[in-house]
């Protein structure tokens, strides 16, 4: 097979396909979806049950049991986490990871019917469990609307108009809107009044039923045609419930509701959450994108109508960006793209640099069009332009001249030497096809280990593997094509008998080092050694890391504040802390959440489950270096808002969001020794001297009180626990009596009794219960025979079906958490566990251990494949051992780059060095490759090792150089910086190993003595 | 920040000496404290109750008649004595007249029959008729005089028109009721107290009560005990109690006008021990515990809660007054901890 003849002289299909690439390339690029991270689906639910009036052991015994024996025997299950709250049953369903988004529905399908099947057999009372699937879902554009000046009807307006607006935009998927203020009709009664006048509730829920449903009218035949009669609505139907009259059981006299009852519409006492920004109410907007659309487009056209709509609304209504994907993706991939073409336009002055002009242009040349066919393949294959890809772009850029180099260079040697383009093309390509295509493979199958991971972060990656494999492979087929054929235009067919051009000072001196690394070659060999030995010592000093963190001008703060905290409270401690957090220098915007956290804006956050004692702020900075600096400020200044609570300062971290990078868990049936347990590692943490943030998800327990309900007395008075529960909350939160449908809000209608301040457990005490039967009042303390007040658990976690807690912290500012983990583990693992208990760890370390298992379990498979090509290569033993022999001394270069750099050793690092096991092994066979060849056309075995390694210093150096030019724009890329320390570093020794050890091992293996000629 | 440079100022401390860290390494947490404090245990209990008058008197007419006259304006006041409707009295007037001239023939007949008799003129028989007729004329007379005094109805007592039921120039029958008049120098509140609270209190008479007007819950009246029934009501099984105001006619109270009775027992039931609620944890087995402050430590220690007023806890058991305990941050705490005592700036 002459590959590069058929492309020398069929040049007309070689020209079509490069220019195919460079036109598709072109248009791809324009057209080719953006993203900020890739498309990550979580693949989590959440099964939402409410059982009013249960407490949480009885929700979590009678329901969330349940529930989860129902979906245990669903296969797809990787865990199931349950929060038992009083009253509400929350259930998260994670899928295993190797279920692809596609599959999901279905998934979520099977669980809804075994849900529906179940359902009939939960306790009566409880609501039919809803599955929240979108729960995952990642919404790009994030706006809050503050119009400080309207009322909440005006403002529920504006959000409604502008939510449909968004949802006509093309490519919108979703529009959620948060934060609006709920408001409800709240009927002041007078207990004694209403008694006195011998009206119940039942009488006046009645009454509002009767007047506030909606009405069908008739219809008449009037002359053949049809006429409908309407009942005219009421214009303004608040003011119409005080002009119901109700009739006074026994005569036949009416009342007003007006004149029985105040009737104001109030905002909702008890809110579930609240959302505000700088300082005002806010109402957020967050808008996620189909699909399969271009990120960047969406964001224009929905800020521009955002800008369209507040042109027509009054002034006063402020829209601000909380977090713009589409701003954010422009410029990442703008800035990608920059750094792309600085890495072509570095590489290819290189080139020129070392191998001439003529070569610059032709290996360039031939990059420019891989790339360009890359981003065409990506665009057919449905791949976007995101953080990880555009990554791996720059990562393969390095490797993708490698091919072309080596091509180019031997043709250009051989032309020069006279030979004409389509022999010398036809000699190189022939030579060199096959080690070339292994040598590419391996390198590809470096990458393997994250295209066959089938963990999160495998997910998070994959594009990194796609990327790899498309731009590799086309390399090689560019370089065996279109390299020579560029090569017959540029090079130019020397004389036969060139003189030897002098060598150059760079490898004088390597001829140099050679040689005398062959003299003593057990000498060199016992330096590698040792190096390579005090490389894999030194490396315990390395940082342990696992996902960097992001370089956005955003961190959070997280507010707890005990578990039983009323929402009210919270909220006023949050309006404190906003202020304080306003007034900070450097801050530019504070967005706040009460009560829960903020939608999923970014893959790189995990909202928080709602909970009434929790409080989000997300602080916008003016730089983000300085975030350390405001958050250590911050964290001391509010200290002061709660003496009760605690703020938490967080910053987003690159891939899957975790909740805590410090965890422990433990496992049993009793609360009080999961308590204890807790207890005894919380001890540890606040011992060590800079772990923080140190907290438990079982939360502090709540008071109850218990109104004793008499049986006995209560079946005298005919009163029914129906009666007595309503008396209970009419005294207190408010009994909700009705509901009024005003345009497309439902105004719950609530009534309440009128006590002077907030009610509290003497109104209680002192209210009285309505008897049904009797129709008569009976006073509270008759029915009630005493009130008991206890602590009660307010959250049950179970995780897999048993009781866990777990034990959160972090670790200090300036460590990462591998070592504070290393710091207390032990002493964790020494607590005494009870029989039937035990001990998990989670955070950083249960993750970072997941994906280097699943990466593991790749890993094997591409290293067998690795190693089959280099034998196959080969056809023989001793060479591919040298290769495997050379290919842990890599380790060498990385500890001195992240020793140097002072960068933690993370997961994208591995990654790095993964991918140097196949740029190493690439350049370790193509000068093997040579050695023999040299050998094998007759040369003395020294002189042929000794030339093919003088030879091969300039493509191995060449290629080295090039890949860490390539990878150097991405120092700066916090994401990508200790993969490419770890590449750059790695890469320079392991370039010096090659052109060293190579030779060094391949003397001692071949017993080449070596004799001064 | 601070904690930082605290650590930073550590390290450069521990080379010189190992020990310097430890000390500071167990550098107190400052708490809030707050000393608990005695409360009596007093019950206080409030009802809803009617306001009614001590007295209300119908008032009728013994005779009948045509009104002629009435001045009964509902809710005036009328003074004793004071007339408040009359009858056309004109044919008891002319009943008293004929009466009148009936007892004066009587009366000379029995002068002139007594002149005769003395001399033996009559019979003692005759002598009797006359004397009987004289004395039953004369009963009729009065009674003629009576029933024209009852054309008139005047106040019996200070009082209030309550209600009238008849209109003047009405024909009125003997004996309808034609006004009720009230007595409201003292009034009456009456409600129903829960067996429970009866049984607990039963001979209790020390008792503190007052009593608000639903509408004008600022004016607070003092009231005293003055019956209760012995029997419950069969339904709801409580026990009607009356309690009682007098002067009240200065007052705004109306009978028949809701009233919020505030009944406070001097009865002491031992002493409970009052702590903010913010210094309470839940602890095991559905109980409470507190954080003790012991002198620079913080201990565990399980409280029972017997009750909550305004944001203070009442403590049946676990504590004495002036112990100290946490009242802020109490999440934070944990056995053993080093603590010291936040003082506030002055």
């Amino acid at each position: 097979m002459d590959i590069a003849r058929y492309s020398l002289t069929k040049s007309v299909n070689i020209w079509l396909l490069a220019i195919v690439c460079i036109v598709g390339g072109l248009l791809a690029l324009d057209k080719i979806g953006r993203l900020e991270d890739p498309v990550f689906t979580i693949k989590e639910s959440m099964i939402m049950t409410y059982y009013p009036g249960a407490s949480a052991e009885k929700v979590e015994k009678e329901l969330t049991e349940q529930i989860e024996i129902a979906l245990q025997k669903m296969p797809q299950l990787k865990r199931l986490k349950s929060t038992s709250k009083p009253g509400v049953s929350q259930i998260r369903v994670e899928v295993l990871s190797h279920y692809n988004t596609e599959e999901l529905p279905q998934i979520w399908d099977e669980l809804r019917k075994r849900l529906s099947d179940l359902s009939s057999s939960l306790p009566i009372g409880t609501t039919t469990p809803a599955v929240i699937d979108d729960f995952g879902d990642v919404y790009g554009l994030y706006y809050a609307l503050t119009a400080p000046d309207f009322s909440p009807y005006q403002i529920r307006e504006f959000s409604r108009i502008i939510r449909r607006e968004l949802l006509t935009i093309d490519g919108v998927a979703k529009v959620d809107t948060n934060g609006i203020l709920e408001e409800e009709i709240v009927a002041t009664f007078d207990t004694y009044q209403i008694a006195g006048l011998g009206l119940s509730f039942p009488d006046v829920t009645q009454l509002l039923s009767n007047n506030l449903q909606p009405f069908t009218g008739g219809r008449l035949l009037v002359d053949g045609k049809q006429v409908r009669i309407s009942l005219a609505d009421s214009s303004d139907r608040i003011d119409e419930i005080g002009n119901l009259s109700i009739v006074l059981p026994g005569n036949n006299a009416s009342i007003k509701l007006k004149d029985i009852a105040e009737i104001s519409i109030q905002p909702v006492e008890i809110p579930q959450s609240l959302m505000r920004f700088n300082g005002e109410d806010a109402i957020t907007f967050a808008v996620s994108a189909k699909f399969d659309v271009n990120i960047v487009d969406v964001g224009k056209k929905v800020n521009q109508k955002v800008d369209e709509l507040l042109a027509r609304f009054p002034a006063g209504i402020e829209v601000d960006r909380l977090y713009d994907q589409a701003g954010i993706v422009e410029e990442a991939v703008d800035g990608f793209i920059l750094n792309l073409e600085v890495s072509v336009l570095v590489v290819t002055l290189a080139l020129c640099l070392f191998m001439g002009w003529r070569s610059g242009v032709v290996v360039g040349v031939t990059l420019l069009i891989t790339v360009l066919g890359t981003v065409l393949i990506m665009w057919l294959y449905d791949l976007r332009l995101q953080r990880i890809s555009l990554g791996a772009m720059v990562i393969a850029m390095g490797m993708l001249v490698d091919n072309a180099i080596v091509v180019a260079e031997g043709i250009m040697m051989r032309m020069a030497k006279g030979k004409s383009a389509l022999e010398a093309a036809s000699f190189i390509v022939k030579r060199t096809q096959w080690p070339l295509l292994g040598a590419t493979i391996i390198g590809i199958m470096a990458f393997s280990g994250i295209g066959l991971s089938n963990d999160a972060t495998g997910e998070f990656l994959f594009s990194l593997f796609a990327v790899v494999l498309i731009s590799l492979m086309l390399s090689w087929v560019f370089a065996v094509t279109l390299t020579p054929l560029l090569g017959k235009y540029f090079y130019k067919v020397g004389e036969s008998e060139q003189k030897e051009s002098a060598p150059s000072g760079f490898s004088k001196g390597y001829l140099v080092l050679l040689t005398q690394a062959l003299r003593f070659r057990w000498i060199s060999l016992a330096i590698l050694v040792v190096i390579t030995i005090s490389a894999y010592a030194s490396f315990g000093l390395i940082k342990q890391g696992f996902f960097p963190p992001s370089n956005a001008p955003v961190f959070f703060v997280n507010y707890w504040s005990p578990q039983g905290r009323d929402i009210r409270t919270t909220e006023a401690n949050m309006k404190l802390g906003e202020q304080i957090i306003l007034d900070h220098a450097g801050v530019s915007s504070v967005a706040s959440f009460v009560g829960r956290g903020a939608e999923r804006f970014t893959l790189l956050y995990g909202p928080e489950m709602p909970n009434e004692s929790y409080g989000l702020f997300l602080v916008r900075v003016k730089d983000a270096t300085e975030i350390p600096v405001v958050a250590r400020a911050l964290a001391e200044k509010l200290k002061v808002v709660d003496t009760d609570g605690r703020f938490y300062m967080k910053v987003m971290q690159f891939g899957p969001s975790a909740p805590a990078k410090l965890q422990a868990r433990f496992s049993g049936s009793d609360p009080e020794v999961l308590r204890d347990l807790a207890q005894q590692t919380k001890n540890i943490y606040f011992d060590d001297p800079s772990i923080g943030n140190v907290r438990d998800d079982w939360r502090e327990k709540g008071f109850i009180i218990t109104p004793q309900y008499d049986e006995i007395t209560a079946g005298l008075a005919g009163v029914s626990r129906t009666d007595f529960s309503e008396a209970i909350q009419f005294a207190t939160s408010g009994l909700r009596i009705g509901q009024l449908q005003f345009g497309d809000y439902l105004y719950p209608i609530i009534a309440k009794s009128r006590v002077k301040t907030e009610p509290d457990i003497d109104d209680l005490k002192n209210s009285v219960v309505w008897s049904t039967s009797q129709r008569r009042y009976i006073p509270f303390q008759q029915i009630s025979s005493d009130i008991k007040y206890e602590s009660e658990e307010l959250l049950i976690q179970r995780r897999d079906r048993v009781r866990t807690i777990t034990i959160s912290a972090e670790p200090g500012l300036n460590e990462t958490a591998g070592a504070a983990f290393s710091r207390v583990r032990q002493q964790i693992e020494d607590i005494e566990l009870p029989t039937g208990y035990s001990l998990e760890f989670g955070g950083e370390f249960e993750s970072a251990n997941d994906a280097q298992k699943a990466l593991g379990a790749g890993l094997p498979l591409g290293f067998l494949v690795m190693f089959l090509i280099s034998v196959l290569l080969f056809g023989r033993v001793r060479q591919p051992l040298i290769i495997w022999l050379i290919v842990p001394m890599a380790i060498v270069g990385v500890v001195a780059g992240l020793l140097t750099a002072d960068m933690p050793f993370g997961f994208m690092s591995l990654l790095g060095f993964l991918s140097l096991f196949g740029m190493l092994i690439k350049n370790a066979i193509v000068l093997l490759e040579e050695i023999d060849l040299q050998i094998n056309e007759g040369k003395p075995p020294l002189q042929g090792l000794i030339e093919a390694s003088v030879s091969r210093l300039r493509p191995v150096a060449l290629a080295a150089i090039t890949t860490i030019l390539g990878v150097m724009p991405l120092i700066f890329d916090p994401f990508f910086a200790d993969m490419s320390v770890t590449i750059m570093g790695g890469l320079a020794f392991a370039t010096l190993l090659t052109l060293i050890a190579v030779p060094v091992f391949y003397s001692i293996f071949f017993k080449i003595r070596y004799e001064k000629t | 920040m601070k904690q930082w440079i605290y650590l930073s100022l550590l390290i450069l401390v521990q080379s010189c000496s190992e020990e310097a860290a430890v000390v500071s390494e167990t550098s107190p947490t400052v708490v809030q404290t707050f000393t608990a404090v005695t409360q009596q245990n007093n019950q206080a209990y409030e009802f809803p109750a009617v306001v009614s008058a001590v007295k209300n008197v119908e008032l009728r007419f013994e005779v009948a008649g045509r009104l002629i006259a009435t001045n009964l304006v509902k809710g005036k006041k009328v003074e004793k004595g004071q007339v408040l409707a009359q009858i056309d009295p004109a044919p008891y007037e002319r009943k008293v007249k004929d009466r009148e001239v009936r007892h004066q023939v009587a009366t000379n007949d029995l002068k002139r029959i007594q002149a005769l008799y003395k001399k033996g003129g009559v019979s003692h028989s005759d002598f009797d008729n006359a004397k009987s007729l004289f004395e039953t004329t004369l009963l009729d007379l009065n009674n003629a005089k009576q029933d024209l005094s009852y054309t008139k109805i005047s106040a019996p007592f200070d009082g209030f028109v309550s209600d009238r039921y008849v209109e003047n120039n009405s024909y009125v029958q003997v004996g309808s009721s034609i006004a009720t008049i009230q007595d409201r120098s003292t009034l009456y509140f009456s409600f129903d107290v829960p067996e429970r609270i009866m049984t607990l209190n039963s001979g209790n008479k020390d008792v503190e009560a007052s009593a608000r007007v639903i509408g004008l819950e600022d004016q607070v009246y003092k009231i005293h005990y003055v019956e209760h029934e012995a029997i419950p009501d069969p339904i709801t099984q409580t026990y009607n109690v009356t309690f009682a105001i007098d002067n009240a006619q200065e007052t705004a109270l109306i009978p028949g006008s809701r009233a919020m009775v505030t009944i406070q027992t001097n009865l002491n039931r031992g002493q409970l021990i009052a702590i903010p609620v913010s210094a309470v944890i839940g602890d095991a087995e559905s109980g409470f515990a507190v954080w003790e402050f012991n002198n620079s430590v913080v201990n565990k220690q399980a409280v029972q809660v017997a009750g909550i007023v305004d944001n203070y806890a009442l403590i049946s058991s676990g504590l004495t007054a002036g112990e100290k305990v946490v009242s802020a941050g109490t999440t934070y705490m944990r056995e053993g901890l080093a603590v010291r005592e936040y003082k506030a700036e002055k």
